[in-house]
């Protein structure tokens, strides 16, 4: 009698008629934003569990286009799921029918595939191997920041006007070394502010180049000129003009009659920087460009994305709701064992979702943080052991019928009852029932210590797709606003970030491969990391000179002891060159071409015609003339006679 | 003559050559470097690419004479320069000015006359002169001697000693037109175009002789910085010190390289050099320069390869690499 007398002056207090408006107003204007599709897109692709509230939707001015959603083709879940997975539409053009089974959210998780981690010897290496590649890195920086101090730590310069071929040569040192732009860039305002202009467009032009060679816009290189850059440029229209224009000026500087002055450099410098600071956009736009264009689906879909958070089964439409309405809502990423010190004061409210979960060790912490004040909602949550609720899942359940706010609790909240789908109702003991289907408790609340639980059969009061139905927004900011101000949703991706880099090489099993690479980066800077490391000329191709063949040839010859193919060859080689030599002798045959060497070399007629006729024999027969002694001494003999003849001193004719 | 001025000249003469002249930009701008440089070209490339057309398609432009010279086995120097012949009216002998005295001279087929036909001319080319008789006759100025020679006969032919080559400022290969160019010299022939009288093709003359000589003299004042001087020097070392070459370039061949690229400065505008010039016209200075090693040769390898491999590690100078 007293409950049923002070309830309509508690319905009053706990939210007024215009409190109430207040929040459907904020309802219709979150439902009213384009990315909650699902309110203005009739085709929008509703999984299995959405549709459940379908009966619940019919015409809703809140979410007009939700009623013909339920008639579209069902969606299709990629990804993994909850928050990251994306949703396509199904390939079938009729609503399908839920296939028969359990319910699809309570399957069991996928196949965790387990990849051994190292430990021991390996860890310790891996360990080791980073930290000297830490130190290693520390290192380099802080040399790169010495050499970066170089200029203003060479006062000798000052008043300098002479400079030697030395400084000349050390600056064009420290240009070809430097290649951070910015350095460049500050080391030619440092010239210019010690009245080197000179210098200072020297440095303005290596900034240029090695801006444009790290966008790949040009290939530096010391062979190469200001034309063979600019030329390299043509294809780029926004940068060829401007940087060819630089680029005169700057040759004008450097090669022109008169030393460059401030208005000279200065005229350079505005060019250049404008260059370097658009050439670095382009470059990075042509990269996102072209990313994109490579993550585009191949399958298209019509440029239409439905991202979960602002799907019906999301829950940023219920967070905006709540910070609307004063509330600090927010998704917990942190760990579940700590929730600091506002636990103290009671002003957190943890909501645990379906889909999340906790280990023993941190429902212990809960517990604790429960009993010391904590307000805990847990909506389909895993219900821990130390309470006595359990949920029966029913899919034959009427989804229409609501579900009543019980007469213990009827004063407490502005509604009567809530509309969700009927899927689940709890089994417990308890008597505190804050929501019931006919019977069967739905939400009941326990006290716990100082703190206060309150568990749900589901989650469906809290994603988006509770908002335009009957007055299930009203009820829900009345229920968290009795437990607290500060709200945090808690789903299967809360306290799943690593801490460090560390933790998250370890979790996702790559210890092995990240050491193995490690390891692979250690053996080729070994191998070949110095010259990597160091700047210098690319090897030139070599190319073995023809005498070297010629060399190798012979030493083939000598190996294989062809004494016979030897002097074949050479014997060949010395009766083409006198004939060459003596056309006119050599048209009479041997003989005549004997006479005329003879006469030529004042030898005897018959000796010579004695070796012409040997090596023509040689030549013949392929073979040599005898025994590798006679063949070699033929080789020897014909060589004399060729040195005789002074072919010996024509170019390459030794050879 | 102010750069400007001296740039605004050479694009007006390349644009009425181009009128008529299609597809030879490249010769023509060489022709124009030897002319302001006081220097001679040798032009390699088979018949009928327009060599003729060039020297009088310039000569019309440049407001100079021109004379061609068909250079055969049996041509004499006196044909070539001129000779004393017995007046019997005035009995006496005097002068008869040969077909080089004249300021654009196209010498055909240079390789076909025997050596010593062929130094008479290049002593005209060298100094600038004929002496006969015991007197120095000075040659018109400007005088640009544009000799051909064709790279596929050698039977009958005298090929031109290193040391005589060394003499021209530039040597440029011809290729054959592309075959939109060739199309578009068609279409220019189809439509009335008549080689053998440029008269009517409506070239204006952009300078005079005098002008040119102006111009000769304005290219002292284009800067040559001591790095480029460097850079020129550079490559030229590089030529003796290549393994595939025998013979590099001698110091004639950076004396012509820094004056062909001052030249190049001044037909671009500019009172200074920059490496773009020399190395715009390395290959054209130091080709005819180098006599590559016998082995080279048969690898197959070219002065132009050569130049090539020096060009691209020859450092540039204020380069940022």
């Amino acid at each position: 009698v007293i409950a049923s007398f002070f309830a309509p002056l508690l319905l009053a207090i706990s939210m007024s008629p215009r409190e109430q408006d207040e929040v459907d107003r904020h309802v219709r204007r979150i439902l009213a934003d384009a990315p909650y599709g699902f309110c203005h897109d009739e085709a929008y692709p509703l999984t299995w569990d959405e549709v459940e509230w379908c009966p619940l939707v019919q015409d809703n001015p809140r979410c007009p286009a939700l009623e013909h959603a339920c008639k579209a083709p069902r969606a299709e879940l990629v990804g993994p799921p909850g928050r990251l997975s994306r949703r396509t539409v199904s390939k079938d053009d009729a609503p399908q029918q839920r296939a028969e089974g359990p319910d699809r959210r309570r399957e069991p998780e996928p196949t965790e595939v387990e990849i051994p981690a190292l430990g021991g010897f390996a860890e310790l290496l891996f360990w080791f191997i980073v930290v000297a590649g830490v130190l290693a890195l520390v290192l380099a920086i802080a040399r790169n920041l010495a050499k970066g101090k170089g200029p203003e730590a060479t006062p000798e310069r000052e008043g300098d006007a002479a400079k030697t071929a030395a400084d000349v040569a050390a600056a064009a040192a420290r240009r070809a070394m430097e290649t951070d732009v910015d350095r460049l860039l500050a080391m030619a305002s440092d010239c210019a502010a010690r009245g080197e202009f000179a210098d200072a467009v020297d440095f303005s032009h290596a900034a240029l180049l090695r801006r444009l060679d790290h966008d790949g816009l040009i290939r530096l290189h010391r062979a190469r000129t200001n034309g063979d850059y600019v030329q390299d440029l043509r294809s780029n229209a926004d940068l060829y003009t401007p940087v060819r224009d630089a680029l005169r000026r700057i040759d004008r500087a450097q090669f022109g009659t008169e030393p460059p002055q401030r208005p000279m450099f200065e005229d350079i410098f505005a060019r250049i920087t404008a260059i370097v600071k658009r050439a670095g956009p382009v470059a990075v736009l042509a990269l996102v460009v072209g990313m994109l264009s490579l993550a585009c689906d191949p399958e298209g879909e019509g440029g239409k994305s439905y991202p979960w958070p602002r799907s019906p089964s999301g829950t940023d439409g219920v967070l905006e709701l709540l910070r609307a309405r004063g509330f600090e809502a927010e998704q917990r990423v942190g760990a579940l064992d700590a929730f600091g010190d506002d636990t103290q004061h009671g002003a957190l409210v943890v909501v645990m979702l379906g889909d999340s979960g906790a280990t023993e060790a941190e429902w212990k912490a809960i517990d604790e943080w429960v009993q010391g004040g904590g307000r805990l909602v847990l909506a389909g949550a895993h219900i821990p052991p130390w309470l006595d609720a359990t949920i029966q899942y029913d899919s034959a359940a009427d989804t229409i019928a609501p579900t009543r706010v019980t007469d213990e609790f009827a004063g407490s909240y502005p509604v009567p009852y809530v509309m969700v789908p009927e899927t689940a109702v709890l089994s417990t003991a308890n008597d505190h029932v804050l929501l019931a289907r006919d019977d069967d408790p739905y939400a009941v609340r326990y006290d716990r210590g100082a703190g206060t639980v309150v568990v749900l059969a589901d989650d469906n009061l809290f994603i988006n797709a509770t908002l335009p139905v009957a007055d299930n927004a009203i009820f829900l900011e009345s229920l968290l606003r009795d437990l607290g101000r500060r709200v945090e949703f808690v789903d299967a991706w809360a306290d799943i970030g690593a801490d460090d880099p560390f933790e998250s090489i370890r979790r996702t099993h790559l210890t092995a491969a990240v050491v193995q690479l490690l390891l692979l980066i250690i053996a080729l800077y070994l191998w070949r990391g110095i010259r990597f490391g160091r700047p210098r000329d690319p090897i030139p191709p070599s190319r073995r000179a023809f005498v070297q063949h010629a060399v190798a040839m012979g030493h083939q010859y000598g190996r294989a002891r062809a004494t016979g193919h030897a002097a074949a060859a050479y014997a060949g080689w010395v009766l083409d060159r006198l004939r060459d030599r003596y056309p006119i002798a050599a048209a009479a045959g041997l003989h005549g071409l004997a006479q005329h060497v003879a006469a030529r070399s004042s030898r005897d007629d018959t000796e010579v015609m004695r070796l012409l006729v040997e090596a023509h024999g040689a030549v013949e027969s392929r073979t040599g003339v005898g025994s590798p002694g006679e063949d070699l001494a033929l080789v020897r003999d014909l060589g004399r006679l060729m040195r005789e003849l002074s072919f010996g001193n024509e170019k390459g004719g030794r050879r | 003559m102010t750069p400007a001025e001296f740039g605004d000249n050479c694009q007006r003469i390349r644009a009425q050559v181009g009128r008529v002249l299609l597809g030879q930009e490249e010769v023509v701008e060489h022709a124009l470097v030897a002319i302001l440089a006081r220097g001679h070209v040798l032009i390699e490339g088979v018949p009928g690419l327009g060599k003729t057309l060039l020297v009088r398609v310039l000569s019309r432009v440049l407001g100079c004479t021109q004379k061609r010279i068909q250079f055969t086995p049996d041509l004499m120097p006196s044909d070539v320069t001129g000779g004393n012949v017995f007046n019997q009216r005035l009995d006496q002998f005097e002068f008869v000015q040969g077909p080089v005295f004249t300021q654009l001279l196209l010498a055909d087929e240079i390789n076909r006359a025997p050596a010593k036909t062929q130094s008479s001319l290049l002593e005209a080319m060298q100094e600038a002169s004929v002496s006969a008789d015991g007197l120095t006759r000075p040659l018109p100025r400007p005088f640009f001697v544009m000799a051909t020679q064709n790279p596929i006969e050698s039977q009958g032919t005298y090929p031109l000693p290193e040391a005589q080559l060394d003499r021209f400022l530039l040597k440029i290969g011809v290729e054959h037109p592309s075959r939109d160019t060739e199309k578009q010299i068609v279409r220019h022939h189809l439509a009335g175009f008549n080689p053998s009288a440029i008269e009517e093709a409506g070239l204006e003359q952009v300078v005079d002789a005098g002008t040119i000589v102006e111009m000769q003299n304005a290219l002292q004042s284009i800067n040559v910085s001591e790095d480029m001087l460097e850079y020129i020097t550079d490559i030229v070392a590089r030529t003796r010190a290549h393994r595939s070459v025998l013979l590099g370039a001698s110091p004639r061949g950076s004396i012509a390289l820094a004056t062909a690229a001052r030249a190049k400065a001044g037909l671009d505008g500019r009172d200074f050099v920059i490496p773009d010039d020399v190395k715009a016209l390395a290959p054209a200075v130091l080709r005819h320069r180098l006599i590559l090693q016998p082995d080279a040769e048969f690898e197959g390898l070219s002065a132009d390869l050569c130049i090539g491999q020096i060009l691209s590690e020859a450092q540039v100078p204020k380069t940022a690499a």
